[in-house]
């Protein structure tokens, strides 16, 4: 299971970056664990 | 009821994978939100606007487009952001595995819900 990041654009284009070794990838998914536990 | 918290209903009625949303302006100008507690929302609107943030500077140094909606997918759950016009943007939280094309429709309808009452002044905060 890789982490899913999907950026979508206003010019109907799609940027997924569905692995661990992008630091966009690492940087989203962390914030989002962290949010997901200390909001819910 | 203002239109942001009409949507923001509308939206938890339509999508059943949403457990929590918040509809913003700007930084942390709270214009409707499904939280009860202050503390937990005050966390999502922080957190939520620093991966708005990340994104757009990422999507900036790469040269494309104003970005428009954005889902990650964490281990215990996903974060959906949906960015509209005068700065304003809707996060929404949703369980594992949802259906992704389904809750960005959906986000996207309560926003333009929202902007739209906005603009008809029912809301004015």
């Amino acid at each position: 299971r890789q982490p899913r990041v999907e950026l979508y654009f206003d010019d109907g284009s799609l940027l997924a970056v569905n692995n661990k070794s992008s630091s966009l990838s690492v940087k989203l998914t962390g914030m989002a664990d962290e949010l997901l536990k200390q909001a819910l | 009821m203002p239109a942001p918290e009409e949507a923001l209903n509308e939206l938890l009625e339509m999508s059943a994978s949403v457990r929590q949303a918040v509809l913003v302006r700007s930084e942390n100008d709270v214009l409707a939100s499904t939280f009860a507690d202050k503390g937990s929302e005050e966390v999502m609107v922080k957190t939520a606007r620093a991966m708005l943030d990340a994104a757009r500077g990422e999507s900036k140094a790469m040269g494309r487009t104003a970005l428009s909606q954005l889902f990650v997918e964490a281990a215990s759950g996903c974060v959906f952001i949906v960015a509209g016009e005068k700065d304003t943007w809707l996060a929404a939280t949703t369980g594992t595995d949802p259906t992704v094309g389904l809750v960005l429709y959906d986000m996207n309808t309560a926003l333009r819900t929202a902007l739209e009452g906005e603009a008809e002044g029912a809301y004015s905060k």
